[in-house]
């Protein structure tokens, strides 16, 4: 009967403490899968997505 | 709905013996009054026996847990009986279950103790009590059971131990995974490693170029922007050298190209190592040899008396005679009479006709003997040409230009030096194989070229099929070698040329020769590093925000379980000048925490002093703060029931009061199922008294002989109560304790007597009757009114005066009655109790 409880802290008491929309902000979202407007993004999505982002902004093909 | 007990039995568990004992726990409520050393630990310790299979007490003294061996089996319980612990719980399905943990082994001196649980009847394992709503906490103080020892464990334990007690609490270590796993991710954004970015960083350094590429690392154009940036670097460098830049950019390059040459064989001929590419060879194709074929085999179709008098039939052929001949003519060749008939004439045109294919024939086989011979040559020349330039030129000139092994070694030091040695066994092996080629190569034309049309055969034939096959796999094997070759110089030369560039100051150029030519690739790369480290420092940001909201979530837990353990200590000592303020995580480390005092001399508490408890508090503070925190914690994990074994210390009159009634109110209304045990019996009676409109459940523990052991009675009965009462203080050895004993007495004997009066004159039909009607009618009053009623045993009016003479004799001033008169006495009441009222 060793270490039975586990914590039970939900990534939103977090997010509370992150501002909206920052990359921090998606990323603890992603982890949990717990954005119902999004569920299927993963973290590496998103790094991906932005690390494409900032290619396209040094080569200067951004839209 | 909260899982609530309704009964605990215990048998041969710690103090209780071998008959069964249950307590009754119908009510949210329950108080168990029992003296010193009647149980009250031991029924505490059963409950968390049951929940857990152990008790925290050995487990919170470790220097002494060799000393529990043996402890929870009763001293006294003969060899094979059983030792149990069971309790019927309502779970939070609203139904009722069987919950019983069987002793199997005792604690021994190292060694844990073992025990069984089942639920309903079926084994189970305490992750079972989860499903009928039961909570445990973290250990070692899981079971919701507060204690004496558990009280002081929070303040003995070093301060960074104490985050264990309320690890479920504050425990953030999920959020720690989310950290964990971001911050992973930041790991595997690894720097780009790519020789080209190694290479431009290498010609950024250089100071001539540094202006014009450090202006491109920081700023990345568009190809163009960059090829012009590299272009510019060319020229500097170029001008720097004494030259003049010509205006496109290979032209640059080959320039550089040939002063870096140049400077780099002022120190050593690096030249000598430079060879051509092989060149492509294939081995004859299967034409060549069915050319052949197709030759020697119409070679042998035409004989050769024939193919020598072609010609002549040629000639003959042409003969106008013979052109329309109708009749036979002499021959004109030996005269002889009427000799060429049209028939024969018709042979000889057909002996030119056959001939002819022979002619194509060989003059194709000749196209493939050439052939052969052309392809062997021009494989022994290619297999030389691939060799380095040093192993071309004669050994003499070799030396005159200074390429030698020697030199190589005195160039280069360790490690380099190590790849000499290797490359020479490469050379060597080139050589051999270059040499077997060539040789095989030079021996296969010399065979061709021996060869005529007229002298070939099938023999020869077969013989160059097997040369030119051989020929092809010593060029394979050329290939191969040459490729082990290549990479082993190819490491040499680079350790080389960094050595010459160092001596003849051009390091770096080679670099910028290589990233020059490849702009397009170049900028990628560039590109490509630059996002990383992008995204790398936009990683390291989000995870350092996320850390501070990390700390922010722990604050408001911090702030809220402070909030909580406030509430309750407010509830135990309202308005103190010294009180609780805060626990907090001390500043800087992950597990240790702080209890903290504010110290006011305001009566509204401002401007406090902050200290930590353990200085400032007193133990009856210290031990008011271990139950509001247990309290705290049992809210806060939504305990459904707790048990406290003396929760107030009995020198602690002054908020006895307040833990009576606004503590136990407020847990009655989280809703919390409590049960205390007390060996204060004004406790006792208080708590019976104020929580009777919720139906307080009440019963006392004694042990009348250690055999028996601890004895549960489950009571409301106010007689029996004070019978019990009275039993464990004739055993005190104190005459005070003896005269309260008297006064309990005097108190369970006139209680019996009105109740037999009250019964009498029911029985008679008076439903009026009541208790009430005798307030304040002492024994002596009432014994002679009920000497008729004891109609038993005519001994019976007698026992029941000389009860009343002792009692009395105990009550008055002068010194009471001893021990054994005394629980005489006791016996006396609780016989008449039995015997009349039937209790």
């Amino acid at each position: 009967m060793l270490d039975k409880v586990e914590p039970k802290n939900n990534p939103d008491d977090l997010l509370m403490h992150l501002e909206d929309g920052s990359l921090a902000a998606r990323l603890v979202r992603a982890h949990g899968n717990c954005d119902p407007a999004n569920p299927t993004e993963s973290m590496k999505d998103i790094i991906q997505e932005r690390l494409q982002q900032v290619r396209r902004s040094i080569d200067g093909t951004e839209d | 709905m909260a899982p609530r007990i309704k009964t605990l039995s215990v048998k041969g568990f710690r103090a209780f013996g071998s008959g069964e004992q249950t307590l009754n726990l119908p009510a949210d409520i329950t108080v168990v009054w029992g003296p010193n050393s009647t149980g009250k630990t031991s029924l505490a310790e059963a409950f968390e026996f049951l929940l857990t299979g152990q008790i925290t007490r050995r487990e919170l003294m470790a220097s002494t847990q060799a000393e529990f061996a043996d402890a929870l089996r009763n001293a006294h319980l003969a060899a094979g009986e059983e030792v149990f612990v069971s309790a019927q719980i309502t779970a939070t399905d609203g139904k009722t279950y069987e919950v019983r943990r069987v002793l199997t082994n005792d604690y021994t001196k190292s060694r844990d103790c073992m025990s069984h649980l089942e639920i309903g009847g079926a084994a189970a394992t305490e992750d079972d009590l989860a499903s009928l709503g039961i909570v445990l906490s973290q250990p070692p103080l899981q079971a919701p059971v507060l204690a004496q020892h558990t009280l002081s464990y929070i303040f003995s334990v070093r301060p960074q131990d104490r985050a264990t007690y309320f690890k479920a609490l504050l425990e953030v270590t999920d959020l720690d995974d989310l950290r964990n796993d971001i911050a992973a991710l930041a790991d595997e954004l690894i720097p780009l490693d790519d020789p080209l970015l190694t290479k431009f960083d290498t010609c950024v350094a250089i100071p001539v170029l540094n202006p014009t590429l450090d202006g491109l690392r920081n700023t990345i154009p568009d190809l163009a922007g960059l090829t012009a940036g590299i272009k510019v670097a060319a020229r500097t460098l170029i001008e720097a050298e004494g030259g003049t830049a010509r205006e496109l950019l290979d032209e640059r390059l080959l320039a550089i190209d040939k002063i870096l040459a140049y400077r780099r064989s002022k120190t050593f001929p690096v030249r000598e190592f430079e060879h051509n590419d092989l060149a492509g060879w294939n081995p004859p194709a299967p034409e060549i040899w069915t050319r052949l074929d197709f030759y020697l085999d119409a070679r042998e179709k035409v004989a050769e008396e024939k193919r020598q008098l072609v010609s002549l039939f040629d000639v003959a052929l042409k003969l106008p005679a013979l052109f329309e001949l109708t009749e036979p003519i002499d021959c004109p060749l030996c005269g002889t009479k009427s000799a060429l008939t049209p028939e024969r004439v018709q042979l000889i045109r057909q002996h030119v006709e056959d001939s002819k294919d022979f002619k194509i024939a060989k003059m194709a086989a000749k196209s493939a003997l050439s052939h052969l011979s052309t392809s062997a040559n021009s494989l022994a020349t290619a297999a030389k040409d691939a060799l380095p330039r040093y192993l071309k030129t004669p050994a003499i000139k070799r030396r005159e230009t200074g390429f030698t092994i020697a030199r190589i070694r005195e160039l280069l030091v360790d490690p380099s030096a190590k790849l000499i040695n290797p490359w020479l066994g490469q050379v060597r092996s080139l050589v051999r194989a270059e040499s077997a080629l060539r040789r095989s190569a030079l021996a296969a034309c010399k065979i061709v070229k021996e060869q005529t049309a007229e002298t070939t055969d099938f023999r020869i034939l077969n013989k160059l099929r097997d040369v030119f096959s051989t020929l092809a796999t010593l060029r394979t094997t050329y290939v191969s070698v040459l490729d082990a070759y290549k990479a082993s110089e190819s490491v040499l030369c680079m350790a080389l040329n960094e050595v010459l560039d160092v001596k003849s100051d051009t390091t770096g150029w080679q670099d910028f020769l290589d990233i020059a030519r490849e702009t397009y690739t170049l900028r990628n790369v560039l590109i490509e590093r630059a996002a990383r480290a992008a995204i790398k420092t936009e990683l390291d940001a989000a995870l350092r925000q996320i850390d501070w909201a990390k700390e922010q979530v722990l604050n408001d837990k911090f702030s809220d379980f402070s909030t909580l353990i406030q509430t309750w200590w407010e509830r135990l000592r309202p308005d103190e000048s010294t009180f609780f303020s805060t626990v907090q995580p001390r500043k800087g480390t992950k597990r240790t925490i702080d209890f903290k005092a504010g110290l006011t001399p305001n009566p509204d508490r401002s401007a406090p002093k902050v200290r930590d408890v353990i200085a400032v508090f007193s133990q009856s503070q210290l031990h008011c703060l271990g139950l509001a925190m247990f309290l705290a914690r049992a809210q806060h994990e939504d305990f459904g029931f707790i048990i406290l074994d003396d929760p107030v210390l009995s020198s602690d009159e002054d908020y006895r009061i307040n833990f009576n009634s606004t503590v136990l109110t407020e847990l009655l209304k989280l809703p919390m199922q409590v049960i205390v045990l007390t060996q204060d019996y004004k406790t006792w009676e208080e708590l019976e008294i104020r929580y009777r409109h919720l139906s307080i459940s009440t019963a006392q523990l004694f042990i009348d002989t250690p055999g028996e052991g601890s004895v549960i009675e489950n009571t409301s009965d106010e007689l029996l109560a004070k019978i019990n009462r009275s039993k464990s203080l004739a055993r005190g050895g104190h005459p005070d304790s003896r005269k309260e004993c008297g006064v309990q007495l005097r108190n369970a004997g006139e209680r019996f007597a009105k109740e037999m009066l009250v019964n009498n004159r029911r029985g008679k039909g008076d439903t009026t009757a009541s208790l009430t009607d005798y307030d304040g009618k002492t024994l002596g009053w009432l014994c002679p009114r009920i000497d008729a009623l004891l109609d038993h045993d005519p001994s019976h009016s007698g026992r029941l005066t000389a009860f009343k003479n002792i009692v009395n004799n105990a009550c008055h001033d002068n010194a009471p009655p001893g021990n054994l008169e005394m629980k005489h006495a006791c016996g006396e009441i609780r016989f008449f109790v039995k015997d009349y009222l039937g209790r």
